[in-house]
């Protein structure tokens, strides 16, 4: 019985103690690419330190695949200052430029924002109702960016077998290879 | 890819690929552990493998606990801080573990009495596959040889056992006569 097993079975040679090695192994490459990006909003004490741009609302400033850098640091906002902000309800951050900006005395901001290549502010993008973002919606502010390494994300996401795809082979590569 | 299955009565011959080095090591490694394990009766120590796992198993909690945590950014920024400290600390151990510790032993074994433990190393583009066969508690004693591969292998990539066992028990007699000697 323990012979047709073994035959059947093509991990039968290999050592227990290996095949754990190799699912944490697996495990710890995964972890070491979550918390590096921990590591980052830690760093940048933004909840999205690096965002892809998926429009191209802020031509010439930045194009579609672009790569940003959040960082969210205390202190005043200006105009003209390109900010990332979130809408409740709705899941994609923006990348725009703020156009207008109002300072309370108890230091709370109204602000509105506008896409460079676009015609008119993003009242139409708030809320309905909204028609002004405060603090709380920004998410990070703009601090460098690279061009076009984030058309990778873009692709992955119009073609989401592509991602399965990636996903799998590396998963294989790295449970295959030992060490 | 090395595939090996093994059976009571019959032995199928592990092929490898030729010219991929790091499958024909594993192959030679491979072989080097069962010589011990059954032709010399040693008993295999796990405890280095074991204290791998166990640590990147710490690693990988603290990675979903980072992850999952019920608090959102930033009000959960103290335990994201606690998490990547201690994975960063996780990482350097097993970092240390590699480098200091395991180095190039592929096996520690001991029996009754003996413990030893045999490092290989087989270079990039270099043929010749290198082992040393040391007492894991006097590492003065220890048996360094070095043998080209294609003693092993033939033109089609089939694993000469045999061959490479009888090189291996000249090596393992040399070195427990120079383990006798020194006690």
């Amino acid at each position: 019985m323990n012979d047709i097993i073994s035959k059947i079975n093509p991990f039968s040679s290999i050592p227990k103690h290996q095949i754990a090695q190799q699912i944490v192994n697996f495990g710890l490459i995964v972890a070491t690419a979550l918390m590096i990006w921990k590591g980052l909003m830690i760093f940048s004490g933004s909840e999205s330190p690096i965002v892809v741009v998926l429009s191209g609302s802020m031509i010439p400033a930045f194009f579609r695949g672009d790569l940003l850098y959040l960082n969210m640091e205390d202190g005043p906002f200006r105009v003209g200052e390109i900010v990332v902000f979130k809408i409740e309800g709705k899941e994609i951050p923006i990348v725009h430029r703020i156009l207008q900006i109002h300072e309370k005395e108890d230091g709370l901001y109204d602000i509105r924002t506008k896409g460079d290549n676009n015609n008119v502010d993003d009242v139409g993008l708030y809320s309905p109702g909204q028609r002004w973002l405060s603090r709380d919606h920004i998410i990070g502010r703009a601090k460098g960016f690279l061009p076009s390494v984030g058309m990778v994300t873009i692709v992955m996401h119009d073609y989401p077998q592509l991602k399965f795809f990636l996903v799998f082979v590396l998963a294989v590569f790295v449970l295959s290879t030992r060490e | 890819m090395s595939t090996t299955t093994t059976t009571t009565t019959t032995e199928k011959p592990i092929q490898v690929t030729l010219y991929d080095s790091n499958t024909i090591k594993q192959t030679l490694d491979d072989s080097i552990v069962k010589y011990v394990t059954s032709a010399l009766s040693y008993t295999q120590n796990q405890k280095l493998n074991y204290t791998k796992v166990l640590f990147g198993l710490i690693g990988c909690t603290l990675a979903a606990i980072a992850q999952f945590y019920p608090i959102p950014f930033p009000k959960n920024k103290p335990v994201l801080i606690l998490c990547v400290a201690l994975y960063v600390v996780i990482s350097l151990i097993l970092y240390y573990i590699n480098i200091f510790i395991q180095k190039d032993y592929i096996l520690q074994a001991s029996k009754s009495n003996d413990e030893i433990k045999v490092a290989t190393v087989l270079q990039k583009y270099d043929p010749n596959y290198q082992v040393k066969i040391e007492n894991a508690k006097n590492s003065s004693i220890n048996v360094p040889f070095s043998k080209s591969i294609d003693l092993y292998f033939d033109t089609k990539g089939t694993f000469l056992e045999s061959n490479f066992h009888n090189d291996l028990s000249v090596q393992f007699k040399k070195f427990a006569k120079l383990n006798v000697k020194d006690k």
